[in-house]
């Protein structure tokens, strides 16, 4: 693709001059001629509003010469310099990508004007709305559904009371659902909807608006059903943020809440596919849960909580997930098994610090039925490109399932996981975790073409029959074939057979797990 | 007949000149900013779909600014009209 020429140094001063000249002809405007035309009306002259039209078009050009600046900036970040010796630096990039450091730059590059709009809509609401405003907002909100940046402008220019009245309104939270999906709802405005969604009726605090359980719920399942506005909604949630919601009183009034709650966190956690990321937001989920100042999970938490929280932390494990990048082999391997080790520790040390001795049955039961649901869950429901194509994904499904029902009857792995008189052997459940991810692993790497049968030349590769691929990934994980598969051997290492791979994995993983349970009860296998 | 307010309408006036020359000044800074940093759109200093996007907008804001400066003129000439209007008024009472 042909590349475009930009000298970023004449745009930032193009920039500079007309943003400051538009910023000064706005200052004049509001300081002398608004005043000048409301004491001509109040003294019976008739005036239209020409003060309001100069704003909103010197507002227009204003964001249309900010833009010059960022698309400056953007051929800095995109492109190529030129050697012009004398002359001002030039740059040569593709539109594409400038486009690209564009949007990065700004998000809202080319949506000011709905922000506009909208933000122009908050200033026209009164400051506690009743529910007939709330009603023509929410209508107001309709004609603008196809653009989620103007109901991001409009979100972030209201208070929490003002959110907190909107709420009665079901269209007005199918539009913030809508606000979150844009990427552009600020976050001192996601820091509002957090406050809001703590002020539920029934709590001691008469000093703020409230909102029912049912607008709570509202809420939540609307973020939940949208895939991007989960995403954000997760991706920004401080741990205090967390914290507040999961143990603030307004959990304790609304029951299904923390569910709720934890649903919408794993739906985000599905769409967040940068590694680093999904494992900066599993750290800040388990620092509002899980850290050592946290209040402690209690055995009722445990029976309610247990299944929704693996399938949360199932997710976040495997998005955090990095794909093989011609790393060593067995390096790649342990860094893999750290990964997951790491986050699953807040989860497992918190499950282990949980006294069930009393309730053994209870909790044996529900486990027993969670683990069924839960291992594979997370799995099935992934996506696939997240972790190298859907051959990979059902291969591991397949192959996880029927390695669970021909080693161990399920019953006696549960049995296993809770002898009587002891804690919940939380190992076992790190294990059934782990063991999902360590055949994601062995996925991955045969979906890149990395293992090798030994004897044959070509790598390994899935076929597309679920049923014959499942059983490849089986007979990898086998410990009967320990030797009989391997990676290519690389100037920087030699063949790495998947028993090496394991053993890098296993230690790498159940050390990071173990060192935050900090117990002797657990056997290193 | 409320009482004109005649000091009011005489500001407003002269602000309104003001303001239709800040907007053309406005305007034309943004128009000689643009041919000195800019250039043409295929010169060197700034070229792709960007830029075609900017000019389309530049233009259209461009236009406005104008309308507006000349929507500004217009509301001086009817507050004008008004203080005369008035001023006839006031005299026609004096007379009675």
């Amino acid at each position: 693709m042909k590349k475009v020429s930009a000298i970023p140094e004449n745009l930032f001063a193009y920039a500079q001059a007309c943003t400051h000249g538009a910023e000064e002809l706005q200052s004049w405007v509001r300081a002398v001629v608004t005043p000048a035309i409301r004491d001509y009306q109040k003294g019976g002259g008739v005036c239209s509003p020409i003060d309001a039209d100069v704003a909103a078009e010197v507002a227009k050009a204003y964001y249309t010469d900010r833009e010059v600046h960022l698309v400056g900036e953007a051929f800095q970040r995109a492109g190529t310099g030129t050697a012009r010796p004398g002359a001002k630096q030039q740059y040569l990039a593709r539109d594409s990508a400038v486009d690209a450091a564009l949007i990065q730059l700004d998000p809202a590059a080319d949506h000011h004007g709905a922000m506009n709009d909208g933000a122009a809509l908050a200033h026209s609401l009164s400051k506690f709305p009743d529910a007939e405003e709330a009603a023509q907002i929410a209508a107001e909100l309709a004609t603008h559904s196809g653009d989620p940046f103007f109901a991001a402008g409009f979100y972030n220019s209201v208070s929490a009371a003002q959110i907190a009245q909107l709420m009665s309104q079901d269209g007005n939270i199918r539009a913030l659902a809508g606000a979150y999906a844009s990427g552009v709802l600020s976050s001192s405005a996601a820091a509002r909807v957090v406050q809001v969604l703590g002020w539920i009726q029934g709590d001691a605090s008469p000093q703020h608006f409230h909102i029912t359980a049912a607008q709570q719920r509202s809420l939540l399942v609307a973020l939940t059903a949208d895939p991007q506005a989960a995403a954000n909604f997760t991706r920004d949630l401080t741990a205090p943020q967390i914290r507040k919601l999961f143990y603030g009183e307004a959990a304790g009034l609304s029951p299904a809440f923390r569910i709720d709650l934890v649903t919408l966190l794993t739906a985000g956690m599905r769409q967040i596919n940068d590694p680093a990321q999904a494992q900066a937001t599993m750290r800040h989920i388990s620092g509002g849960l899980f850290a050592d100042d946290a209040p402690k999970f209690g055995a009722n938490d445990v029976k309610q909580l247990l299944t929704p929280l693996m399938a949360l932390y199932s997710a976040g494990v495997a998005h955090s997930m990095k794909l093989p990048d011609g790393t060593v082999p067995r390096d790649w391997a342990a860094a893999y098994g750290k990964t997951v080790g790491g986050e699953l520790a807040p989860l497992l040390r918190a499950m282990n610090a949980v006294d069930t001795n009393p309730k053994n049955a209870l909790i044996k039961n529900m486990l027993q039925g969670g683990y069924v649901n839960v291992l594979f869950m997370p799995l099935a429901v992934l996506q696939p490109e997240a972790i190298g194509g859907p051959l990979a994904f059902n291969a591991a499904v397949g192959a996880l399932q029927s390695l669970a029902s021909s080693q161990d009857p399920l019953k006696v792995r549960v049995d296993r996981l809770i002898p009587s008189g002891t804690h919940a052997d939380t190992a076992a459940m790190n294990d059934m975790i782990a063991g999902g991810a360590k055949s994601l692993m062995i996925s991955s790497m045969v979906s890149h073409g990395l293992l090798y049968e030994k004897g044959h030349s070509t790598p390994l590769r899935f076929t597309g029959d679920s049923q014959k691929d499942s059983e490849l990934v089986k007979a990898i994980l086998d410990p009967k074939n320990q030797y009989k598969y391997h990676t290519k051997a690389s100037s920087k290492e030699p063949v790495a057979y998947v028993r090496d791979l394991k053993d890098a994995y296993d230690p790498a993983e159940l050390e990071e797990a173990l060192r935050s349970l900090g117990s002797p009860t657990y056997e290193v296998k | 007949m409320s009482s004109f307010d005649f000091e009011a309408a005489d500001w407003l006036s002269r602000q309104l000149v003001q303001l239709a020359a800040k907007i053309e000044w406005f305007a034309w800074l943004r128009d000689q900013q643009q041919k000195k940093m800019l250039g043409t759109s295929d010169s060197d200093n700034w070229q792709g779909s960007r830029r075609q996007q900017f000019d389309d907008k530049f233009s259209g804001e461009q236009a406005a600014l104008g309308q507006l400066a000349q929507a500004a003129r217009q509301l001086k000439s009817n507050v004008d009209t008004a203080i005369g209007e008035a001023h006839a008024e006031a005299q026609r009472k004096r007379h009675h």
